[in-house]
């Protein structure tokens, strides 16, 4: 750790935190930083109130004596965590922002991981490596597995070193960002209820902002999942995505919106979301039941099943508030495909600049690229919408890999096959 | 989708509007300083919807052609007015109008607020912090309190709004000028949606209270039975105009009829339609301009559509049974004219295919409910009318029932 960084007196980070409704998880939050690897003074934590109707301003208020950091708690009417996190922003003091939510119980080299990356390397997005704090298997309930299960991938998913970071990364739960980019991509938006830090991803990827994981900045994420909740994200999420792919049509193809129904029950199911809302209504009532009948039963298999189509049929009822009629889907669907992005690509002859190679790759911004060693063409690295520009990493993956593999592989068969054409022939010969 | 409501005037610069996700339409008043030229409805973009000058300007040209020519508002004499605004337990939204009715642009008016059978006194505060005049009615029914902001009336020209309204600054202005040829005895005006923002409130304005932008004069003697029934065309009573003479020949509101009574709604159409039959002169003036927030949720949206059918019903049977109509015209409007175009037909009507936003079948259900339910609720509403009236007799000198007691000794 910087040594210099350590004796400052000002702040040098604001940990925002948003809250709503969420007293009984933010005492274990707050204590969790103040035992940080980092001295108190170098970090201020700002909470933010956003219409907490429970006793959060009190459980904080008996607490503040207590803490050794700067603390500052805000209090605004229920606008949305989008809104209470640029209200942090706006008040903290310090020229990094780190976003952190209630229920993230900071481990102690936290703070200074994060303090550590933006040292290293400014003006990137820093994404901290949040995770369960229990695995799936102890969970208690089957609602609690699925959740958690989901997650895991998730977070296993980012943290492959190979990884291509894309919009759904940039989780706010654990990020951090410098004030002033931060300020200049214009904050969150705050008419997004859920999915508002996919939307500011989006965002910083066209800016071509880097991300990484800081593999030490860990969190521990607590919380026990409720039903009624999950549908409730669920639906929001959809009318979230709507709005998301309307703001950037170019990353539709990514966003769960633009997906068609694929097997003949969704397909019905989502003719009658559209066009029959009485049925509509009775498969949403048959569903719930049928959930609550086979956790009775504990067919877990069935149910998780059940819970996957609820899920989703939640969603569709989020993405038919914004939209109302099939019409305006398919109309948004058609007019997004029409603006395909510009990808940036390049095409790289590997038998002259193979040692340039990482060189040319960190020196612009790279959606795609073409290779080819002299005439022989190797591959093409597709370019897809709201991924982060191409890293070394992932040439050296995709030559590694997927490249070697099958360019070898065909080698292999040919050689093969020619050994075998010419033992045919000399064994006809010796006939 | 939602619709993006706003105004453009001619006369002030328009900053452009971005980011109008979640919006597919635009619904603009064009205006040039107060007067109103046109409405304006823009389909906008589905991928990055914004709303530029130059688009505005180009659906100008396409939808309302030339524009009309600026007009002056006639020198006319201004007489006060009183305005009544009927509310119930609706504080929360009742500073929205009031905030509106200070800001009148009229020489001189009066505000009075009937509260009817109030839960708290919440209004009370409300109305406190205002110059405005605070009365409370306990009789329940939307045309106990309109009578009772008639007597508490001071002057001679009596205007209603309702609580969930806003005003355009020369909304009396626009009223007033209706009424500038003495043979007008009432005037209504254009109600437009403030917003649009559920399919709730999209819906409830397709067969909502916006009939255009032409001034209309309807002379009693000349409409038809049909037009003498159908008084829908007039308007609304969010945005209304008397004058006091037509209670005098008349008589009041109706206290049986009108939402909070089991008659459920339309105590207006009532008024309209007696003058119509006494033969005065009614004008639809678009100048004097009302924005209307619709009910936001469909729960609200049902329970209003129920009541619209039951009361077109109970009023359908109080002018058949008045009997100032033919009967059989009353009769024959009731089921050739109303329940089977307007119900049978369109439930089991197909939907047009190049309809894309199609009415929902249920809502014409429920107001088919309402209109079976509209028999019942005729001898229910009468019945209770009696019976509160026993209570506590009316004390309004233009007296419904004192009136047609006099008229039927003539």
């Amino acid at each position: 750790m910087n040594k210099e960084l350590i004796t400052t007196m000002t702040p040098q980070i604001s940990i925002i935190i948003p809250n709503h409704n969420q007293a009984s998880a933010l005492p274990r939050t707050l204590r969790a930083l103040a035992s940080q690897t980092v001295k108190p003074d170098c970090y201020e934590v700002i909470v933010v109130a956003d219409g907490c109707q429970d006793e959060t301003v009190s459980v904080v208020k008996t607490l503040e004596a207590t803490l050794p950091y700067h603390f500052q708690l805000i209090e605004q009417t229920g606008k949305g965590k989008a809104a209470a996190r640029n209200r942090g922003a706006a008040e903290a003091k310090s020229p990094l922002l780190l976003f952190l939510d209630a229920d993230q119980e900071a481990a102690p080299q936290l703070i200074g991981s994060h303090l550590a990356a933006h040292l290293a390397e400014p003006g990137q997005i820093y994404l901290g490596n949040f995770t369960l704090d229990s695995p799936p298997e102890h969970a208690t309930s089957l609602l609690e597995v699925e959740v958690k299960r989901r997650q895991q991938k998730y977070l296993k998913g980012r943290q492959q070193p190979g990884h291509r970071f894309t919009l759904f990364d940039v989780n706010a739960a654990n990020f951090s960002i410098s004030r002033d980019i931060f300020q200049e991509l214009g904050g969150f938006d705050e008419r997004f209820q859920t999915s508002g830090d996919y939307e500011f991803g989006v965002r910083a990827l066209q800016n071509r902002l880097r991300l990484h994981l800081v593999a030490d900045a860990v969190s521990f994420q607590h919380g026990s999942p409720d039903l009624e909740a999950e549908l409730a994200l669920a639906r929001s999420e959809g009318s979230c995505n709507v709005l998301l792919a309307q703001k950037h049509p170019e990353v539709i193809n990514r966003l769960r919106v633009s997906h068609e129904p694929y097997t003949r029950l969704r397909r019905t199911l989502r003719k009658w979301l559209w066009s029959q809302p009485v049925l509509s209504w009775l498969t949403l009532r048959s569903l719930t039941k049928g959930l609550k009948l086979t956790e009775s039963l504990g067919l877990a298999k069935y149910w998780s099943k059940l819970f996957e189509l609820l899920r989703d049929y939640y969603f569709w009822l989020g993405v038919k508030d914004v939209l109302w009629t099939e019409f305006y889907w398919k109309r948004l669907l058609e007019a997004a495909r029409e603006r395909w992005p510009d990808f940036k690509e390049m095409e790289i002859d590997l038998a002259t600049e193979l040692p340039r190679l990482t060189e040319i790759i960190e020196s612009q911004p790279l959606d795609g690229l073409w290779l080819r060693y002299g005439s022989y063409f190797l591959g093409h690295l597709k370019p897809i919408s709201g991924t982060e520009a191409l890293r070394p990493i992932h040439v050296r993956e995709f030559l590694g890999d997927s490249l070697i593999m099958t360019k070898l592989g065909k080698a292999t068969l040919e050689n093969l096959q020619n050994q075998v054409q010419l033992a045919t022939k000399t064994a006809g010969r010796k006939r | 989708m939602k619709t993006y409501v706003t105004e453009y005037n001619l006369h002030r610069p328009f900053t452009p509007v971005k980011n109008l996700e979640g919006y597919s339409t635009a619904l603009i008043l064009v205006r040039r300083g107060r007067q109103s030229l046109g409405l304006l409805k823009l389909e906008l973009s589905a991928v990055q919807p914004c709303l530029k000058e130059t688009k505005i300007r180009e659906a100008i040209s396409q939808q309302i052609g030339d524009l009309p020519s600026e007009e002056v508002r006639p020198e006319i004499p201004r007489p006060p007015v009183s305005v009544v605004v009927c509310t119930r337990d609706r504080a929360e939204i009742i500073g929205r109008c009031l905030e509106s009715l200070k800001n009148l642009d009229y020489p001189k008016y009066e505000v009075i607020v009937v509260d009817n059978v109030p839960n708290n006194d919440r209004v009370k505060q409300v109305v406190a912090s205002t110059p405005f005049r605070y009365v409370r009615e306990d009789r329940p029914g939307l045309d106990w309190a309109r009578n009772k902001g008639l007597a508490e009336a001071r002057y001679d020209l009596i205007a209603y709004t309702d609580d969930d309204a806003v005003l355009d600054p020369a909304w009396l202005l626009g009223l007033t000028d209706g009424l500038a040829d003495p043979q007008v005895m009432g005037v209504t005006g254009l109600i437009l949606p403030a917003e649009l923002e559920t399919e709730a409130q999209v819906r409830f304005e397709t067969n909502g209270f916006n009939k255009g932008l032409h001034p209309r004069q309807f002379d009693g003697r000349q409409l038809s039975p049909k037009e003498l029934i159908e008084m829908h065309v007039f308007g609304a009573g969010a945005n209304m105009i008397f004058r006091r003479r037509v209670f005098e020949q008349i008589g009041d509101f109706d206290t049986a009829l009108s939402a909070g009574t089991p008659a459920r709604a339309l105590g207006d159409h009532d008024l309209w339609h007696r003058a119509m039959i006494a033969g005065m002169t009614w004008r639809y003036e678009p100048r004097a301009l009302a924005w209307h927030y619709h009910r936001d949720n469909w729960g609200s949206l049902q329970k209003q559509l129920f009541n619209y059918g039951c009361g077109f019903g109970v009023y359908l049977l109080k002018i058949g049974r008045a009997g100032q109509l033919p009967r059989r015209e009353v009769v024959h409007h009731a089921f050739i004219e109303w329940l089977w175009p307007w119900f049978l037909k369109r439930m089991f009507q197909r939907h047009n295919p190049q309809d894309n936003f199609p009415y929902p079948r249920w809502l014409i259900w429920v107001e088919f409910l309402g209109a079976l339910r509209s028999p019942w609720a005729y001898i229910e509403t009468y019945w209770n009318d009696r019976r509160i009236r026993r209570r506590s007799p009316a004390e309004s000198r233009y007296d419904r029932l004192k009136f047609e007691a006099t008229s039927k000794k003539r």
